[in-house]
């Protein structure tokens, strides 16, 4: 029996996208409704939006990170990296009033991880055409465009969000947490996305983890001992 | 201010003191300084000498040949950012170590500190206030975290609970559960050091900057560059967000609300230098 060709396999990039290379007011291509072909039980459920500390989760972390040697890749703030070599631990750090966003499509294998610190680039467009992921409305498109160029496909794309931290009582000034939650949920709906998990507000601090050998998302949050399973391993390796 | 000295008196291990940094303040206020008895104070401790040029000759602030003495360091870099440094290095002496009462590893606090510092200093400085003293208190605002840190070691099963149970703030906690807070621990100890009563101020009420009266401007400076310090992720330990928003800092310092995201994109782009603080050696 003759061998079909194997598939053109995509040339492995890490940061694959230099920042000038994209223009933040390049019109994205607005999905469809995801569907996602994942079970139920492979995504932990929602979380509330508000969450107070959470009990340590039942899941060690080992089980998703059974390749805990792997290197890290370390997403700065207002920064992004995206990868269609699976293996590296996409980290990123001191997530506080900040939103962290991974996306990853299980069937590509290909991930990436933004760290976007404010809502709207109207406040400095001209930072957000060389820095799009500083912002909420620019780190977003900039990362699906990131997965994308790498060969995700966005109808498989499980997406999960942490940070958006809270002071308390806060008015007008310093509720930068919330709003770049609104702001996200917003966006995604823009481009017809959901989140798959998310650990946002309160008044924790948090470090998130995409582990692209396996999909799995971690988090360790200021204060507590236990790291918490954001998103279980999605593919079977 | 007796309870206060009593409970800094029974703590066992108290942060050394920064003692050069009260007497280089006093110095850089005095326009007609002359400039070699601020090289001769830094000279004097040898230890602090060899580390703020190692900072100096570090990958962030670097030139082509390696200061070999403080007054070299200071022609080059000149004496704001010599300040700077000196009071990093004697800083993180103090607040560098781990506290167990917060749940903060080692580091956390000492990051923490420095971009608070550098944030407040970026304000301080568009409105022409005065850069070193706003930045030592700053940088100093959480000292007295490091005096709690040891009593709550034994109840923050209980501080967690009250700042998430009943929406307390950290400082409210702290009140409640050992009868003072750290900021008026931390404005006590800085006024036992001689440091000068406007920084006092600014770091006893930089929970509630209006009451810092007459010196409510420097309070706020510190509440800001606290809050963006928490915004950009490097809050810590239990409940980091534990705090109260005071509209009123803003209002203080004539900010708008555009001028928080602005001078938190101003800390970022400046994060080099914050990073390069991060690594002071003690």
């Amino acid at each position: 029996m003759a061998l079909s060709p194997a598939p053109p396999v995509p040339k492995p990039v890490l940061r694959a996208l230099p920042w000038p290379a994209v223009s933040p007011s390049r019109p994205v291509p607005v999905g469809r409704i995801l569907e996602s072909n994942l079970q139920g039980s492979d995504i932990l459920p929602r979380l509330s939006r508000f969450p107070s500390i959470q009990p340590p989760s039942e899941i060690p972390p080992t089980a998703i990170a059974p390749h805990a040697s792997q290197p890290k890749v370390i997403v700065g703030i207002a920064d992004l990296a995206a990868t269609n070599k699976p293996g590296p631990v996409l980290s990123t750090y001191s997530l506080g009033s900040c939103i962290g966003v991974s996306a990853y499509d299980p069937q590509s294998r290909v991930g990436g991880l933004v760290h976007m610190m404010l809502p709207d680039s109207s406040i400095e467009p001209r930072k957000a055409a060389s820095q799009p992921a500083m912002f909420i409305d620019t780190g977003i498109p900039a990362l699906l465009r990131a997965v994308e160029a790498l060969g995700a496909n966005r109808q498989h794309l499980v997406i999960c969000a942490a940070g958006g931290a809270q002071v308390l009582d806060s008015g007008g000034f310093f509720n930068i947490g919330r709003r770049n939650y609104e702001n996200l949920m917003s966006i995604l709906k823009h481009h017809d996305l959901r989140l798959h998990a998310e650990q946002i507000g309160g008044l924790v601090s948090r470090s998130m983890f995409l582990h692209t050998e396996s999909g799995g998302v971690r988090l360790k949050i200021s204060g507590q001992m236990n790291d918490m399973i954001l998103c279980k391993s999605l593919t079977n390796t | 201010m007796q309870e206060l000295d009593e409970y800094i008196n029974k703590v066992k291990t108290l942060p050394p003191a920064p003692k050069i940094l009260p007497q280089l303040l006093l110095l850089l206020g005095d326009p007609d300084v002359d400039s070699s008895r601020i090289v001769e104070l830094i000279a004097y401790d040898q230890a602090l000498t060899a580390n703020v040029l190692q900072l100096c000759n570090s990958a962030f602030f670097a030139q082509a040949t390696p200061a070999t003495d403080i007054q070299e360091a200071v022609t080059r870099l000149g004496f704001r950012q010599i300040y700077q440094m000196v009071a990093a290095v004697s800083g993180a002496r103090a607040l560098a170590p781990p506290q167990k009462g917060y749940g903060i590893e080692p580091g956390e606090l000492w990051k923490h500190s420095v971009t608070a510092a550098v944030a407040a200093r970026l304000i301080a400085h568009d409105q022409g206030e005065d850069e070193s003293l706003v930045f030592t208190a700053a940088l100093m605002h959480d000292i007295g975290k490091i005096v709690l840190s040891e009593a709550l070691e034994h109840v923050y099963a209980k501080l967690v609970q009250q700042t998430e149970d009943s929406q307390q703030s950290m400082l409210e906690a702290e009140k409640k559960l050992l009868g003072v807070q750290h900021a008026e621990i931390g404005g006590r100890l800085l006024a036992r050091w001689n440091f000068p009563p406007n920084l006092v101020a600014a770091i006893w009420h930089h929970h509630h900057p209006a009451e810092a009266k007459p010196h409510a401007q420097r309070a706020s400076y510190v509440y800001i560059g606290n809050m963006i310090a928490y915004f950009l992720g490097h809050g810590y330990g239990h409940q980091a967000f534990a705090l109260r928003g005071r509209a009123e800092a803003m209002e203080i310092l004539g900010l708008t609300a555009e001028s928080l995201p602005q001078y938190m994109i101003k800390t970022v782009d400046g994060y080099e230098s914050v990073q390069a603080l991060f690594k002071v050696k003690t």
